[in-house]
């Protein structure tokens, strides 16, 4: 026992270059809300992380209520940018279920979605699924399910 | 919504760790989320999805109370794979914030399963939020997990 429980995620978030492009791309593309745009103070960067930076925050709600946070840090200067490939350990990845990923994979080059490799096509009735990722290394798989017969 | 597609659902949230077992054991016992499955991956499918070849891989699902779904790898090859270094500051870091009902409690139990606290706790002082505590932790894997005790006004973007 430990002693506490957990009642909820509460969001999935990431590090962004450029805050108002990841926007666009998670409402115009993938059609999640707009929830709030805000900025975070320095103090309390610096007491969570270690790190005193002030960020800008957008958070983004997708259809189905799993809000993502994204964190554009204007500081520190020698901040960087995550290399990974994604069998590293500590990558990541979200995956988002999708009606059409064949028009899905036709829009992704407009918001620089690049497709990692190819397509799975599974005759198991698991979805299909494909990889992308956007400039700043951030991993999205899109994944539709079998089209019902009949 | 310009597109001619719709996103539907979020699937999971998902992470490459090094050691499946010992990453399920803390996501049940320390946060109690329950297993859903564990599988083997199918080389042939990571290389068409990633492009990466002779990466066989162990997968682990765990549901975190509310219902979102999290995917745990473990891949055992290639040879050559490495170990994300990231801060939080770094563009393309991420992490997974989930709510507790007691944030010293998790504190005090956080070490033995292997997690570290960033740095410190912040206590919010700005309504409607005033009282809200967060804490950043970091598991052997270089995962990041928030911590967050709302205070009684609860979650201020939950939709239901």
């Amino acid at each position: 026992m430990a002693g506490f429980n957990v009642l909820s995620t509460v969001h999935s978030a990431f590090a962004v270059s450029d805050l108002e492009r990841t926007i666009k791309m998670f409402d115009e593309f993938l059609g999640f809300e707009i929830v709030m745009r805000d900025v975070g103070q320095p103090e309390l960067v610096e007491t969570l992380t270690g790190i005193r930076a002030q960020v800008n925050l957008g958070f983004v709600r997708s259809p189905d209520g799993h809000m993502i946070e994204l964190v554009e840090w204007s500081e520190p200067a020698d901040r960087g940018k995550v290399d990974y490939r994604i069998c590293d350990t500590g990558a990541w990845h979200m995956a988002l279920e999708v009606d059409d990923l064949r028009a899905a994979m036709d829009e992704a080059p407009n918001y620089g979605l690049e497709i990692y490799n190819g397509v799975v096509e599974r005759d198991d009735g698991a979805r299909r699924t494909a990889y992308f990722r956007d400039p700043d290394g951030i991993t999205i798989e899109l994944a539709q399910r079998p089209r019902s017969r009949g | 919504m310009t597109g001619d597609f719709k996103v539907v659902d979020t699937v999971h949230s998902a992470f490459t760790v090094s050691n499946l077992d010992r990453t399920l054991s803390v996501f049940r016992d320390f946060l109690g989320c329950e297993v859903v499955v564990q599988d083997a991956g199918t080389p042939e499918i990571v290389k068409t999805l990633t492009g990466i070849e002779n990466a066989p891989c162990k997968l682990g699902f765990v549901r975190v109370p509310g219902g979102h779904m999290i995917e745990f790898i473990e891949y055992e090859g290639p040879s050559d794979r490495g170990q994300v270094v990231s801060r939080p500051c770094d563009t393309g870091a991420a992490h997974i914030a989930l709510a507790v009902n007691d944030l010293d409690a998790a504190l005090a139990n956080a070490g033995d399963v292997g997690l570290t606290l960033y740095n410190g706790v912040v206590t919010i002082d700005d309504a409607p939020m005033t009282g809200t505590r967060s804490a950043y932790f970091r598991d052997p894997d270089g995962l990041t997990i928030e911590l967050i005790q709302w205070n009684e006004n609860g979650d201020p973007f939950k939709t239901t």
